[in-house]
This record gives C-alpha cells, structure tokens and sequence, in this order.
C-alpha cells in the first residue's frame, strides 16, 4: 500500500507513542488512535457510531464528532470504517456537518472487501442482504400497522425488530445528510481522498507519517465462515441450513405482498373457496356464520393474526449476524511488535477464519508468513468484539491466547442500554466473557460506562496502578485515553514518509 | 346444517354404526404423487374409530373430540370454507380425494394424520390423549374457564406463508404454512410450485406429536440441558418415521424394491422429501439412518458435541430406527433363509414374502412405537438426557413383558451405545442393569410403603375425558396436601423424591403461601390401563412432583441466596432450576415400584445447567436479542427452534 505524501504538519519533537482514544457513553463503537514520532503526528479513526434509539445519541455523537476535529486538528490519515451496522456508523450521520461539510479531511479509508461495489462476491452479498433487509422492513411496517388496530400479538412482532430496523422509519437521521447505512458508506467513499478494500491475510502499512503495520485477519471469502454465527459440531450442518440461511426474505415478502395485492392476495387455491376476512367478520350464509363462530366470535388466546410475521425475527437475527461476520478485522502492530486488536463485531465465523491463512499468505516455496496464533499471543490492546457479546470473542482460540502480560481490554458499551434492548435486554457484556478479559488483564479493562478500574458498581477492580498510570480520562467523561507504556510502542522509524 | 347420524343418534334410525370413518391422504406427501414408481401407493385411506357416544360427534371443521380445524390464512386475509366430513357423497366415497388445489382435502388430511396419532399414543400409554393445561397470561388462574382444560387442539392448516410449521404451546394449536419451492428446488419439484407443509404426512405426525407430548410433560419445553430441546424434536420425527411402516403399500413396493432390506436410505427411512426437495436440498429434510454405518463406524464422539437440537436429536433418532431394524431382521431372519435357499440369486421376491415381510416390518415398527411412547411415563419430569430415555424404555417394556425372547432390549441399549449415548451412573449397559432402580436401593423404609389409604386418591377407571381431567386434578390436590401434611413430616420422603419439604430448606425454593412450607408441584397423577402382547395386564399410577429453585450463575451468590444472605426477592434469579421425582405406583398393591428421581439440591447438575446457559449455543443467541423467549409469555418455542 502505498502512502500518500502529506504536507509536513510543524510539530515540536515529539517521543514515540501510541495512544487509544475510546469515546464513551456509546452502546456502538468509536475508536481514535493517535499515532507520534518523531516523523509527525498520525490519527486513525475507527468507526463512529451508536446504536439506534437512544436517547441523546445525536447530541452525543455531535460532542464526539467535535472532539475528534479538535484532538486531530480537522484532519486524518486514515478512516476504518468496519461494517454498515447503525452503531458503528452512525455518528457520520448525527454529525453530518463535521464528516461531510469541510470541517475534517479523511485523507484515507479503509474497508473490507465486502464494500467494494466492483467486487462480484461483495455483489452478489449486497444484493442478498438487501432482500432481507427489505423483508425485515416489510414485516415491521405491516406489524405496525396490524399493532395499530389492534391485532393480537403484532406488537410483539414489532418489539422485536425494534433493534434492526434502520433509521430512515425513524425519521431520526439529520436533514439532509445521509440517511441509510448504504448512503453513509457511500458518502464517506466520496470524502476521502482514497479509499482501499482490504482482503483477509493482507499486511498493509497504514498511511501517515507515523505508521503501524496493520493484519488484515477478516472478514472472510469463505461462504462458510462468513455464514457461520455460532459455534458447532459435526460437519453437516448443511442438511438443515441452507447456505446465508436467508431464504425466508422470500416467503416474507411474498406474504406480506399477498395482504397488499390490490386484486386480491396470490393463493394456490380457486376463488370459489376463499371468504373475505371482513365478511366473515359479518356473517351472513351458514358457512360464514360457521367460521366466525370459530375464529372470530372464538377465544381470543387462539388467534394466530400476526403469527406469520414472527419469522421476520429469525431473519433479522440472521441477517444481523451475517452482516456481522462482514466486520472488517484489523490487527496493528507497534515497532516493538505487540499489536492492538480491533475485532469490530466478528462472529465466530469471522474469528475461525483467521486461522485459514499466514499474514501474508504463504506461497509454496516463499518465505512462510505469520500466524493469527503469533499475532494473538502478542496482543496487548483487545477492542473486544461486537459490544461483549457471547459469541463475538472466541474462547479457546480467541482470548484464551491473549496472554501477554500487558494485555488492557476495551469494551464499547453501555451496560443499562443493552439491558433496555429487544424484549429481556441485551446480555452484554457476557458475564463470562468479561470475567475471563479481568482475570487476563489483571482489571485492566476498560469499559464505556464506567470509571477505569472500576466496576459499574463503584469497586475496584484491583487494577495494576502502573497500567492506571497509562489511562487519562476525560473530566466531562466523553472520552477515555490509554497511552502505551514505551516498552510496548518501541521505536518509530526515524525517516519522514 | 343437517345433522346426519352419529353414533348418538343413529340407534334411533335402527342402522348400525359404522366401525370406522375412512379418511383418503396422501402416504407420503404430493410430491410421492407425480412419480410412476411411487403414485400407486401415495393414495392411502386412514381409518379412525366411529366416535364413540361419549364423545363429541365429528362435525363440520372437520371439528371432534380431540382436534378442530379452522382454516383461517392471515396473510392473504382469507378463511377457506370448512369440509363437512357427514356429507353423504364425502361418506360414501371415503372423503375427497387427494388435491394439492382443494383447500378442503388439506383439512382433511391434517385432520386424519393428527387423529391417527392420537390413536397410536392412546394405545400405547393405555390411557387418553389430553393437552396440555391453557395458562393464563395474565398469572391469573382463579379466571380461568374450566380450570384451564382445553378440549380441542386447533389445527391452522394454512397459517403462515413461509416454511416452517410448528406447535405453539399457548395458543394449543399447530400452524402449518405453505409456500412457493425456490427457483432451483431440486430435481423434482415445479420450480415456483406451492408446498403445503399440512399435506406432508411427516410434519402432520411430527407437530402432532409436539402437542402430546407437551400434554404429557409441560416441562419439557424448557430449555434447560441439550439434550431437552433435541428430545421434543427427536421423538416427534421418531414417531413420524415409524408411522411409516404403517403404509401397507408404501412399505412392500420399498421392500421389494431393495431385496428386504431397510438398512438402506429410501422413502421410509426418510422425513418430509417434498418440503426439503422444494428447497433444493438433496434427499429427505431428516433421516433415519446415519450417515456412515454404525457398525463400522462408531460415531460416539459426534452427539457428545452436537450443540444444534435437531443435530443432537439425529441421534437419538437414529439409535430408535437402528433398534428397529435389528428387531426387524430377527423377526424376518428365517423368512429371508428360506427364501435365499429356494430363490435364484437377483430374482424378484415372491408377492406373498414380500407381503410377510411387510407384516414383520409393520409388527416391529409398532412394537418399537409402542415402547417409545410408553417409556414416556418412565422418564424423569424434568432435565431429560437421553441416556434416561433408554433407561426408560428398557425398564418400561420389562414391566409389560418381561420375557424378552427376541431380545429387543438389547438390540435397543446396543443402538444407543454405538452413537455414545449413555446414561450416567450404571454398572453397564447390559438392560438389567439398565433397569431404573427400585426406591428400596435410594430409601429402603419406604419399599413397601403402601401410601394410598393415607392419601385417598381416586382411581375409578373414566373414559370421558374432561372427567378423566378433572379426576386428575383433584387427585393432584389431594396428592399436595398430603405432602404438605405428612410427607414433610418424615424425611425420608424428601429422599425418595428429591425435593426440599421441610422448614430449614434453601431460601432459594419459594415457599407455599398456604402452609409457609417449601411450595411443591404436582404436575400429574394419572392412571394407565396397558395390555401386553400375551394378556399382561398392568394398572399403574403415574405421579410427577416437581419444585423449583432460583439458582444463580454464580456458585458464590447462590450459596449466599440460599443461605437467604443475599437476593431475598423471590423473582430475582439468574434462571430456574427444577427437581423433582416420577413414581410410578403399582395399583394393584399401591407399592411405589420406581422413584426416577432429578433432585432439586444436586449441585453437578446445577453446574451444568449453568455451563449450558452460559455456553454459545443457538438459545443463547436468540437469549441476546429477544430474551429468554422459551420461558417468556406468548413465545413460540418451536417456531424459532423450526426456522432455525
């Protein structure tokens, strides 16, 4: 990758370093990484977003958006942006002004493959995800609208898509700017000065003048790994899920077509047997007088109104967690060769595959390239995937490697919020997930709804008092910092790019 | 609309009654209709019993005793008229017959295979099919009509636009959906052509069994090991399957077809070939047999790591039919050696073996049926392994015949052992020592404890069902105020029926607010009459007592909680842990001849459950976004576990 040459940026002499930013307060992920050397000062931007539906989060995003101008001084080297999920991107949107209206230059941005509109595979993704994600939208209107009256059981179809419907229903997106996950990608493509689409087993040097070495371990090309949420055993699973498992987008938007259809819904069978639920609602000939007997006039608690819109819920999931598994993965490395993960919200499948490549790819008869094994055990900073949830951090293969002494885990989430989700609460983060990141990091973990060393009840977390010597937070609470110990960030290169 | 005559009425007319009412279905599903070899025996006629006078005549719906079709499709909006089964020209031509067009055939078949279901469970548990109890949504039971009896289970044979069909607990209902194959289904479907999931034989028997099932045990929806999501799916497609052998047709053309083997991967050995054709899967949704022969090939490791239900449930699937076809080829093994000693090697069977044959394959898949479903009264009420399930089949087919010359039992334990099912804690997997054991071993004062006079419970034999409910019910009272009353007087109870009864119980089980005393639940007392195949006649009582602990992910918090230290409120809980026991009473001495016991204080099996729940497993998944839904009010546990 080749790195564009910048204006030189005055800067007094400056030692090495490398500090993590993580904006707090945010169910969603912003990640700003300052990068120092001698050579200049370099800012990577990773994500900016929260989750739909809470309260405040535009302003919040807006406060976010500001901070960010000012620490990097309106300009960056390079923009991750991971995957189009609402709490990665959102902030684009809610500070619309700042990304879009001149107030900072992205001079790069990085994406997966997956974004790539000339890739055929990224294609053939888009298009099937789009259905989907049309027919989770379908379903939520008419369980809307079925809600509205009153129908039994349709407000519940409704709450439970709730967390996956996009914004545009909401009508919650700043006037004017983008207003789709789509339209966000899109718009952020136009504003950079480059963009490059990473494919997994990638090593790439991030552009600035201070740059990291950056693995490219995910997302995927496998079919497998990219539609695989969860863990499993046995290999045939194919005999009861059928490739990205969304197939039913079909059968939804058929149904839901069906209602609409002006001249009457599409049935397999002939007119003659088919009643009008609105006649039936009246009666009048012994055979509907018969049928609203027995389903009209009929116990309530029998009624399956809405029960054909509930497999819009194992849909949405599903098309949540494939796009998931979308999450572009990159792990950086400092000049003393110990690397900061961003595992963005990979899933199981995503995490799997790191293990199916060297960085770089080894060719036969090449020199052999280095293994997700090496770059795990080496890892010191863990941006925990997909909030904590339980199947976003591979145990065994996952953070049972990270076993480096120094190892500090971030963890982007707002645990109140969470709980507020979907039905029962979202459960992160996982209780296990996070009891095994504090015994590994010795406490050290930081989350985005507490105090550093602390838990969200006030304890202490018993951090080592050398690490809390690293972490600065912000007094409004809008940010916390860890800057890298020296030993870890080693020395930067002394030449300017 | 007329009424013609039923059983009720039609004395008066002087005509006798007839013995059945014919219903035509197809054997298989539509798909088994447009190919040459399969056509012929695809249209089946299903025979039910004229409903007896006690019962509810069948009417338009069809709607009678146990079942009522409503034909309501929400999506398009549409109801479909009823079919009126006492119409002379549908009684005279054994219903209508088989149309993909006619929505009325559909609530005929879905009617009949339901029906024929019921029909197999009632004969083997030698009592009446009865759903489960309707629970208030609101908590509150003093509203409800009946005390919650629901008569009929409503059958939606065009519910949902989508394909999956399922059984939804609250509503007592099963939904069936239809819709249109993929634009690359496999070889033999009509590409965009509808799929009725209420026209395949297979999904009918397997949702049905669904409903009895959770009729029998309500606790085994929970989700709270792996094993017990997988057992709901794993015997509804066990009894699907083995209703196969019960197509006369079907069954000698495949015999024929393979030289009477049935170790080999056709239509009998497979489930719902249209539903999974249409979606471009090869093959049938779900088989029978493994995929790699158990004899070379052990798979024992696979179904310790199987997390997905259905995989899991593969398994136990295919330990059944394996023990089927073992029993099978004993039965057929002297009819195959005459035949080999007078029959030129790769000539056609002789029509009246093949026919035999059947017979044998019929007579072994019935026997298997019936053990299965009778082993159902032998299963612990809560937490069901599948090493418990065989252990409850051995024991349930000693007790009704005890000699056991063609060693079926055996061939049963062998099938579990070679895919790495085993129970926990027995000296071998011989059957005696699969046997459960007698509660002299757990609480030998208690062995002869004859406990009826204390409890007076009414065993007078009823037939019509809401009495046999309602005689259940007040047993099930009289049952808890003697456990209130004497039971926790005496320790050795608590023992035999691992539940907490006295005061100085863990604070984590509720207590009663009648008698301040830890709360108990008795889930059944039911009565079975059974006949075995040499004039065996055995009475027995079924009694399920259950209890429920707030257990806590943490080993700390729970001990705490236990100790009534820390989480005093009675709803704050990580999840519910259940213990509980199933005596089976001899009613002939009123002796307790077993105590299948899941104890409420056991603290390994408090762990695991607790692994479970925290593990990455589909539930936990679904835990994340929308809740806990199995235990949620208005969740369709099968739904979600269907649309995988």
């Amino acid at each position: 990758m080749s790195v564009a040459s910048e204006p030189p940026i005055p800067a007094a002499p400056i030692s090495d370093a490398v500090t993590v930013r993580m904006y707090k307060g945010l169910l969603g992920d912003c990640f700003l990484l300052q990068l120092a050397s001698a050579a200049g000062r370099s800012f990577i931007l990773i994500d900016c977003g929260v989750l739909q539906g809470i309260q405040g989060a535009s302003d919040r995003m807006v406060q976010v958006a500001n901070d960010i101008v000012a620490a990097t001084g309106g300009r960056i080297d390079l923009l991750v942006v991971t995957h189009e999920h609402w709490d990665h991107i959102s902030g684009f949107a809610h500070a619309a002004e700042v990304f879009f209206g001149g107030r900072l230059k992205i001079d790069t941005l990085w994406m997966a493959w997956t974004e790539n509109d000339a890739d055929p595979q990224a294609q053939g993704l888009r298009a099937r995800f789009d259905r989907a994600k049309m027919a989770v939208a379908a379903a939520a209107t008419t369980a809307a609208h079925l809600a509205a009256r009153g129908v039994t059981g349709a407000a519940e179809v409704t709450a439970g898509l709730e967390a996956f419907i996009g914004p545009v229903e909401r009508g919650l997106a700043a006037a004017g700017g983008p207003r789709t996950g789509r339209q966000i990608l899109q718009a952020l493509k136009q504003a950079a000065g480059a963009v490059a689409y990473l494919e997994p087993g990638q090593v790439v040097a991030t552009p600035g003048a201070t740059p990291l070495k950056a693995y490219v371990l995910g997302p995927p090309r496998s079919a497998a790994r990219l539609f695989k949420a969860l863990p499993s055993a046995g290999d045939n699973k194919e005999t009861y899920l059928a490739g990205d498992g969304l197939d039913h987008a079909d059968h939804l938007l058929g149904a839901v077509a069906a209602g609409e259809a002006e001249a009457g819904p599409e049935t397999p069978f002939p007119r003659r047997y088919e009643y009008a639920q609105e006649d039936v609602a009246h009666g009048g000939d012994p055979t509907l007088d018969w049928l609203k007997a027995a389903y009209v006039d009929g116990p309530a608690w029998r009624r399956i109104d809405a029960d054909w819109l509930g497999g819009a819920g194992a849909l949405a999931l599903k098309l949540d967690s494939n796009t998931n598994n979308t999450s572009l993965v990159l792990a950086f490395e400092t000049p003393a060769k110990k690397v900061l993960l961003f595992a963005a919200d990979a899933q199981v499948g995503n995490w799997l595959s790191w293990y199916d490549q060297t960085y770089p790819p080894t060719a036969l008869g090449g020199p052999v390239g280095v293994g997700v094994e090496d770059i795990l055990l080496r890892t010191v900073v863990y941006k925990m995937g997909h909030h904590g949830s339980h199947n976003a951090t591979l145990d065994a293969q996952g953070l049972e490697r990270m076993t480096d002494p120094s190892l500090v885990v971030f963890i982007p989430v707002v645990e109140t919020d969470a709980r507020a989700q979907g039905t029962a609460g979202w459960n992160m983060p996982f209780p296990d997930i996070l009891k095994r990141a504090l015994e590994l990091s010795k406490g050290a973990v930081l989350r985005g709804d507490t105090h550093a060393g602390r838990a969200p009840d006030g304890r202490s977390l018993g951090t080592d008092a050398a690490i809390l010597a690293c972490v600065g937070e912000d007094p409004a609470g809008l940010f916390v910092d860890y800057r890298l110990p020296a030993p870890l960030v080693g020395a930067f290169a002394a030449t300017k790019a | 609309m007329e009424q013609l005559p039923t059983a009720a009425t039609s004395g008066r007319a002087g005509y006798p009654v007839p013995a059945m009412r014919r219903f035509r279905v197809y054997a298989f599903d539509p798909l088994a209709s447009t190919s040459l070899e399969t056509a012929i025996f695809n249209d089946a006629v299903i025979s039910l019993p004229w409903e007896e006078a006690w019962e509810a005549p069948l009417s338009v719906g069809p709607s009678g005793e146990y079942l009522e079709v409503v034909d309501f499709d929400p999506a398009s909006g549409l109801f479909y008229a009823p079919i009126d089964p006492n119409d002379p020209l549908l009684l005279a031509q054994d219903g209508l017959p088989p149309s993909e067009g006619r929505p009325q055939f559909h609530q005929q078949m879905a009617y009949a295979v339901a029906m024929k279901t019921i029909h197999n469970f009632e004969r083997a548990l030698g009592r009446k099919v009865l759903w489960s109890p309707l629970k208030p949504a609101d908590g509150n039971y003093d509203a409800l009509v009946d005390d919650g009896y629901v008569q009929k289970l409503r059958i939606y044979p065009h519910a949902l636009r989508e394909d999956n069909a399922y059984y939804s607990p609250d509503k007592k209902a099963l939904l069936f959906g239809y819709f249109r194959a993929g634009d690359a289904p496999g070889a033999r479907s009509l590409p965009g052509g509808w799929v009725f999931t209420c026209l395949s034989h297979d999904v009918i028997a397997h949702e049905t069994t669904h409903a009895i099932l959770d009729g029998i045990h309500n606790r085994f929806i929970e989700a709270s090991t792996l094993d017990s999501l997988a057992f709901h799916e794993a015997f509804a497609d066990t009894v699907a399957l083995l209703q196969h052998f019960t197509m006369e047709g079907a069954v000698r053309h495949e015999l024929a077809a393979h030289g009477g083997q049935l170790r080999v991967r056709d239509l009998l050995s497979g489930l719902a070939k249209q539903f999974a054709d249409a979606r471009g899967m090869a093959g049938a949704l779900r088989e029978g047999i493994d995929v790699a022969d158990p004899k070379t090939d052990p798979v024992s490791g696979a179904y310790a790591s199987a997390i997905d239900p259905h995989e899991r449930g593969a398994f136990l699937v295919a330990a059944v039919f394996d023990a089927f076809v073992t029993i099978f080829e004993r039965r057929s093994g002297d009819l195959m050696r005459m035949f080999a000693n007078t029959t030129q090697p790769g000539a056609d069977m002789h029509p009246d073996l093949v026919a035999r044959l059947a017979g044998e394959a019929a007579k072994a898949a019935d026997h298997m049926l019936r053990i299965c479903v009778r082993a159902l009264d032998y299963v612990p009420p809560v937490d069901l392994r599948f090493g418990e399930f065989l252990r409850a089949m051995i024991t349930a087919d000693a007790d009704l015949v005890p000699d056991d010359p063609l060693r079926y039992r055996l061939a049963i334990a062998e099938a579990f052992r070679r895919r790495g099912i085993f129970p926990h804690s027995i000296a071998s997997m011989a059957p005696d020592s699969l046997m459960w054991e007698s509660p002299e071993i757990i609480e030998p004062g208690l062995s002869a404890c004859h406990f009826n006079p204390a409890v007076r419970l009414n065993v007078d034999p009823e037939w019509r069902r809401p009495k046999i409910w309602r005689q259940a019910l007040d047993n099930q009272q009289k049952l808890w105020g003697w456990l209130s009353r004497e039971a926790a007087k005496n320790p050795k109870w608590e023992s035999l029926l691992g539940i907490q009864l006295s005061a100085d119980a863990p604070q984590t089980i509720g207590r009663s607010q009648r008698t301040g005393l830890p709360a108990v639940e008795v889930h059944s007392v039911r009565v079975a009459r059974r006949a075995g195949p040499d004039g065996q006649d055995l009475r027995q009582l079924v009694i399920e007592v259950t209890q429920r602990r707030r257990a806590f992910l943490d080993p700390d918090v729970q001990a705490q909680a236990d100790r009534g230290e820390a989480r005093t409120d009675p709803t704050d809980m990580d999840f519910e842990f259940r213990g509980g026991c199933t005596m089976l009473v001899d009613l002939r001495d009123w002796t307790i001849r077993y105590a299948i016991r899941k104890n409420i204080m056991d603290d390994g099996r408090l762990q695991t459950q607790r692994d479970f729940r925290s593990g990455a497993t589909e539930d936990a998944l679904r835990a994340l976004y929308f809740g806990d839904q199995a235990n949620r009010p208005g969740a369709e546990p099968f739904a979600m576990l269907h649309r995988g």
